[in-house]
């Protein structure tokens, strides 16, 4: 009983400081629509500054903390607000969610520049000591976390509802266009948000520092945690989000307590949050999520059938003679972006074609290497068959739960099984061996080995152009069409009678398999594969890379990846670049803020600039038809001749 | 504010509007004079609403300009015409279902009226809301959440007032009431542009009445002349 | 790049930490290698350039690190390690005449750059002198086929580690006991009562069990046995846990970090124990910084000199002074003294050759035939060829008023062939 009792104030205390976070994360996404991805990167880059402020410059605690959350907290989300996220809350789900990626990955890196990995110290408040309630003791450092959570939930609970800024808030988030129409201010409401967004991510860091120390990717990450808690509120309600905070924190302990602490218990312990948001997301009602389509990105034109096949030849042509003029380092490195790009390209028929937003294409990947890797240690091409054929069974799996899910949710599904695979499966001896990693062998096709970075690099992007053509011959089919129809509209779909069901599960099949290879190829590039390739947070810049070149075209997965391996050769190059590389990837996704049609349809215009102006000028002029318009009921041109001629108008 | 300024509440000159490529308004003209009810009517698709996005500073303006008492405001934002005096009372939902009424009240106050002055008005002019107040407004009935609505068009004490098919899913009855509501706040000098698809109850209310087609205005004049014009032919009969 | 960032980071600690030490009290995370792998003569012989990175006057080493890339300057100490006693070589006249010229390889921290370094290395210069990376699996075939002699700080490639050409020779199959013996012997009811706990992945996994096998033939009894999560935020349930059973010890398989957080929720706790073992990770400025208060007691293991003892250890003082000249401001680490090592180990088995003579595989075979090499009183004996020693040395500090205080023995090392433990499980 008494270890009971022990248990429960410890998972009180727990869930206190993951209500901080998630509801920070909550307040900013229902009153600005986007799900930021960098709230955990603000509070660590805050949890830095304060302790920048408080014990390197040794200012008093109680000027510190009104300072950072008080000041530079709100100050610097309302620069995120203002530069970045104004005009995320109607941009597509992925735009948002690439954008606030690369937002974290800028934070990481930043962090990493000024305060280079070493032993930084943060007290608790009042440290040492606390309540000794007998059992345990509750240092006045959790007592304070507790209190700052009931002191939150009820700020945010009388903001909400008791004052005007609130109820405004809550009206723009209920119904935007009156809220304006009403003389509200929804971009004050939205900076706002993120004023106090960013603030409450601050506090959460703020009390994190002692228990995780000053350490970037455990500050950054562990509000994944509390995505779980957050989802139990439905993204919406911020005491159901604290609920769900709570009881997250008291699983984990009595975890600690009750479960065995051996066999595979140790992996379902460690990841119980991410089963609890997986389970969360499958469980709760889905609610309406704010509308708004998962890609806006233009859909290209089809390229004619000659011309798909003349690039894709190009394409290993032109790799072909690169690699007679290039060095070996050079060839290295570019190899890694065209291997990353057909990891990319995965995305293209799943997200940029179907609409479907995936953040695991880098672990089914993994899936595909391990895959390959078990079946294929000699290097033969049996190896890149069954990694398709896993990472496919995979991701048709990983599809099956998802089926009902949508945006946003499917999102965060997808990223908690790229989370739980981290956890429970890459982490096994018998993945990815005992040391972690583990030495794989180049493809050997019918006598033909691929040893050699040059040989190795035409096969890499052989392998591109023949995927990237067979996925264009498929955008043309019957299959391609129901994509499209998938992702533009996704209730006539149902509507019309097309089995949604299959066609998601075959894109996810298909893109998975896609990712397969890739990850199979990606290994052999390595010479290894290791967990610590596949990583669910490995996994992001993947997805910023894709978008980053054009998630519609696939040709834009390639200038993706190529622009991402492009960085380590410039830096090799530019000496002063090289604390640029770890921002670089980061600093692109943010500007994604303003392209949200990625890098090649963006190059594409700007080649097509004139005649495009001129274009404009045509479409102007012509008078709106009702189709265009999309109404119910048309107006038919025997109406108008009629009132017409009732009215007496001339030229009739 | 000069209220004894000669110029209308709202002067359309040449207002060319539209969504992305899509032109929905070619070149309309439009005049609401002082304390005067105008009515707009159209077909379906005519671009009556879109009209009310320009007046409403929702939909920007291509070319041409709008003019409110003698100012120029092409170009203003939604949210300032607002705070200025431009109450726009939108098609279907006028109230935000997920605050309660006396919330939505308060919402009243960005044009600058008391939350005292705001709730004295709409409860004086609507009692049945008062008796709501605690209640989300998303389980008012229709009339009552069209009560809530027009509310703010009293409390706000606008300049111009803007109704999209205030009579849409509603009973006659209950318009009827409305409009009398509405004719009582002209008696302030405000105008009113009343925008409706079916034509009978507009009729009777208005001063005067527009009939736009395919983004264009294609006759004006006093209700009664209007009603011949569009017998027998109208949609809405 | 950033696409390994995140957790990666943690990984990198944790092997970099956990590899750090070669002759001290390794039983932590001694990578596991197979008994039939033990390095054989002969196996290696490649086709060795005999020159490669040999002038009239220079010599050229090289020392593969990762220096840039997803934490920058990670291993930048070994660079300066080798550098430094480079100067202090070349200070002194040299080997044989020649003057000795460093080349710093850049793995960027990842995989391909490793295998890049080694190749690159392999083609310029004579010798691997102090390289440390976390990413040795990726350059594990360019040393393997290149076979130049490889005098490394460590290897984080458990096969690397057991490839012929690689100096000083390690064996996994046995483990060093001396300092958990010797907390055995001052606190026997307390060891009775240990906990450990290890980062749940395969590598802190194996050498938790390794560490259990090996401590429990000496005496410790394992009460508590947990894994954690890479960035385990709470260890509050851990430490009523430990509390409830009654562990009066603690041995930790992880990255800094976690220990720093367990002690800290201990202290929260008012929870001591009286044996804490913090292991040779415990042994740094940022572990001090970090703990605070709540590091005080704790054991910390070394298998090199201490740092604290300077004074007595000229040699010590020689690599702090040429430090300072190599690389001005930066803090002597333990890493840093391995690369120092290797670099003399390299000095003392080149100088041996006659200046003509001097080869990749001359190299070797002085290697092979070096006993009792301590670089000058920095580290116990070693005898560099022989993978299996005849005795484990180790001494033993304690955390006392936020500083590492000798407890055991009074000086020098103490080394016993009793504490080589012989891991009785196949690989």
């Amino acid at each position: 009983m008494e270890e009971l009792i022990a248990f429960t104030v410890v998972g009180v205390v727990t869930g206190a400081i993951y209500a901080v976070a998630a509801s920070g994360l909550v307040l900013t996404y229902t009153t600005s629509g986007v799900f930021n991805i960098a709230h955990g990167a603000i509070g660590m880059l805050m949890a830095f500054v304060y302790w920048e402020i408080r014990f390197d410059w040794e200012w008093p605690a109680p000027i510190a903390l009104v300072l950072v959350i008080g000041v530079i907290a709100p100050l610097f989300g309302v620069l995120v607000e203002r530069t970045l996220a104004r005009n995320l809350g109607r941009a597509s789900l992925v735009s948002s969610l690439v954008v606030t990626i690369g937002l974290m990955l800028v934070l990481m890196g930043l962090a990493f520049n000024i305060w280079p990995p070493a032993g930084r110290r943060v007290p608790g408040f009042f440290s040492p000591g606390g309540v000794d309630l007998g059992v345990i003791v509750v240092s006045w450092h959790e007592v304070i976390a507790v209190a700052t959570a009931l002191v939150v939930a009820a700020g945010l609970r009388l903001l909400m509802f008791n004052t005007r800024t609130g109820v405004t808030m809550r009206a723009i988030v209920d119904h935007r266009p009156l809220a304006t129409l009403t003389g509200a201010r929804p971009a004050r409401s939205s900076m706002l948000s993120w004023a106090i967004g960013s603030s409450l991510a601050a506090v959460a860091g703020i009390l994190l520092a002692p228990v995780l120390q000053l350490n970037v990717e455990a500050l950054t990450l562990l509000v994944v945690n509390a995505y779980a808690a957050a989802m139990v509120g439905r993204l919406q309600s911020v005491p159901l989000t604290m609920v769900g905070a709570v009881v997250l924190g008291l699983i984990e302990s009595y975890a600690v307590g009750y479960l065995p602490s051996t066999g595979v218990f140790a992996n379902v312990r460690l990841a119980i949050p991410t089963l609890m948001l997986f389970v969360v997301l499958l469980v709760i009602p889905e609610v309406r999520l704010r509308a708004g389509s998962a890609v806006t990105a233009r859909m290209p034109k089809l390229p004619a059938w000659r011309r798909s096949a003349i690039s894709a030849v190009a394409l290993v042509a032109v790799a072909a003679a690169f690699t007679t003029v290039a060095a070996d380092d050079t060839i290295g490195k570019v190899s890694v972006g065209l291997a990353l790009g057909l990891i990319a390209l995965s995305l293209v028929p799943l997200t940029g074609w179907a609409g479907q937003v995936s953040l695991c294409q880098l672990t089914l990947a993994g899936v595909g290497a391990l895959a390959a890797m078990k079946v294929a240690t000699d290097g033969s091409p049996i190896g890149l068959v069954v990694a398709a054929l896993a990472a496919g069974a995979v991701g048709g799996v990983v599809a099956l739960p998802a089926l009902r899910l949508k945006g946003l949710y499917l999102a965060l599904a997808t990223l908690a099984f790229a989370a739980l695979m981290d956890n429970v499966v890459f982490i096994r001896e018998d993945a990815f061996g005992n040391f972690g990693s583990t030495r794989v062998e180049r493809l050997e096709l019918g006598g033909v080995s691929f040893a050699g970075e040059r040989a190795y690099f035409i096969l890499l992007a052989t392998a591109f152009a023949l995927v990237a053509f067979g996925l264009l011959v498929l955008r043309r089919s019957d299959f391609g069409r129901r994509l499209s129809a998938l992702r533009d509209a996704p209730t006539a779909c149902l509507m019309m009678g097309m089995n949604t069901t299959r066609t998601k599960l075959e894109v996810f099949a298909l893109s998975s398999a896609i990712a397969g290879v890739g990850g199979a190829l990606y290994a052999g590039l390595q010479n290894s594969a290791s967990a610590a390739d596949y990583t669910m947070f490995s996994g992001l810049p993947v997805v910023l890379l894709a978008v980053l070149g054009g998630i519609t075209c696939v040709s834009g997965a390639l200038v993706g990846g190529l622009v991402l391996a492009g960085f380590p050769v410039l830096t090799d190059s530019i000496s002063w670049l090289e604390s640029l590389a770890l921002l670089g990837p980061g600093l692109i996704g943010i500007t994604l803020a303003r392209r949200p049609d990625g890098l090649v349809l963006w190059i594409a215009d700007a080649w097509a600039g004139r005649v495009d102006s001129r274009q404009r000028e045509v479409d102007e002029a012509l008078p709106a038809t009702v189709e265009d318009l999309g109404l119910a009921v048309p107006f038919e041109e025997a109406h108008l001749e009629a009132i017409d001629r009732e009215l007496a108008i001339d030229g009739v | 504010m000069g209220s004894e300024l000669p110029s209308p509440v709202l002067e359309l000159t040449g207002v060319r509007a539209g969504y992305g490529r899509i032109q929905v308004l070619h070149g309309v003209d439009l005049i609401v004079p002082r304390g005067t009810i105008v009515g707009l009517l159209g077909p379906n698709g005519a671009g009556k609403s879109t009209t009310i996005g320009v007046i409403s500073g929702q939909v920007p303006t291509s070319t041409g300009a709008v003019t409110m008492l003698g100012h120029d405001v092409t170009g203003a934002g939604a949210d300032a015409l607002a705070r200025a005096g431009v109450c726009t009372i939108p098609e279907g939902r006028g109230m935000f279902p997920n605050l309660t009424v006396d919330e939505n009240v308060w919402m009243f106050t960005h044009r600058g009226v008391s939350t005292r002055e705001a709730r004295d008005i709409a409860y004086d002019h609507f009692p049945v809301l008062a008796e709501r107040r605690s209640m989300m407004a998303g389980r008012l009935s229709g009339g009552e959440q069209q009560m809530l609505a027009l509310a703010r068009a009293l409390a706000t004490r606008p300049s111009l007032l803007l109704l999209d098919e205030l009579s849409m899913g509603l009973a006659p009855i209950i318009v009827e009431q409305l409009y009398e509501q509405v004719a009582a706040v002209t008696a302030g000098g405000v105008g009113i542009l009343l925008v409706e698809q079916f034509a009978g109850h507009v009729l009777d209310v208005a001063d005067q009445v527009a009939v736009m087609v395919n983004g264009r205005i294609r006759a004006a004049g006093r209700p009664h002349e209007m009603a011949e014009a569009l017998s027998g032919v109208y949609l809405g009969g | 790049m950033t696409r390994r960032a995140g957790l990666l980071l943690i990984v990198l600690a944790l092997l970099a930490a956990a590899c750090g030490n070669r002759s001290g009290d390794d039983d932590t995370a001694t990578p596991a290698g197979d008994s039939d792998e033990t390095p054989s003569e002969g196996s290696g012989d490649g086709v060795f350039t005999t020159d490669i990175g040999i002038t009239d006057d220079t010599i050229t080493i090289g020392v593969i690190a990762d220096l840039t890339g997803v934490v920058p300057g990670l291993f930048k100490a070994a660079a300066d390690g080798v550098e430094a006693y480079a100067a202090k070589t070349n200070d002194e006249g040299g080997v044989n005449g020649r003057m000795i010229e460093v080349v710093e390889f850049d793995t960027g921290t990842n995989d391909r750059g490793n295998a890049q370094a080694y190749e690159d290395a392999c083609d310029e210069v004579f010798a691997a002198v102090g390289s440390e990376s976390a990413f040795d699996t990726g350059g594990f075939e360019a040393q393997r086929e290149c076979g130049f002699p490889n005098l490394a700080g460590f290897l984080t490639d458990p096969e690397a580690e057991s490839l012929p050409n690689v100096y000083p020779r390690t064996s996994g199959d046995v483990v060093f006991v001396g300092p958990a013996r010797w907390m055995a012997e001052e606190h026997p009811e307390a060891v009775e009562n240990a906990a450990v706990f290890f980062v749940n992945a395969p590598v802190t996994i194996r050498s938790a069990e390794e560490l259990i096998e090996a401590r429990e033939s000496i005496g410790w009894n394992f009460i508590y046995e947990q894994p954690v999560g890479q960035l385990e935020s709470n260890y509050t349930p851990h430490v009523i846990e430990m509390e409830n059973r009654g562990v009066q010890a603690f041995a930790f398989v992880a990255d800094v970090n976690n220990i720093v957080r367990l002690q800290v929720a201990m202290a929260d706790q008012n929870f001591d124990v009286t044996v804490a073992d913090v292991n040779t990770q415990g042994y740094t400025p940022d572990y001090l910084e970090a703990v605070g208060p709540a590091g005080e007691g704790s054991y910390v293991p070394l298998g090199h000199a201490l740092f604290e003892e300077a004074d007595q250890i000229p040699a010590m003082q020689e690599y702090f002074e040429w430090l300072e000249e190599v690389a001005p401001g930066e803090e002597p680490t333990s890493n840093g003294l391995t690369a120092w090592i290797r670099a003399a180990l390299f000095v003392e088995a080149a100088r041996a050759i006659e200046a003509e003579d001097l080869t990749r595989d001359a190299l070797m075979t002085e290697l092979d035939t070096i006993e009792g090499f301590d670089a000058g009183g920095l580290i116990p004996p070693d005898d560099v060829g022989q993978p299996v020693p005849d005795e484990a040395c180790f001494l033993i500090a304690q955390v006392q008023d936020g500083a590492y205080v000798r407890v055991f023995p009074d000086e020098g090392f103490h080394c016993s062939a009793d504490d080589i433990y012989e891991l009785q499980r196949d690989g």
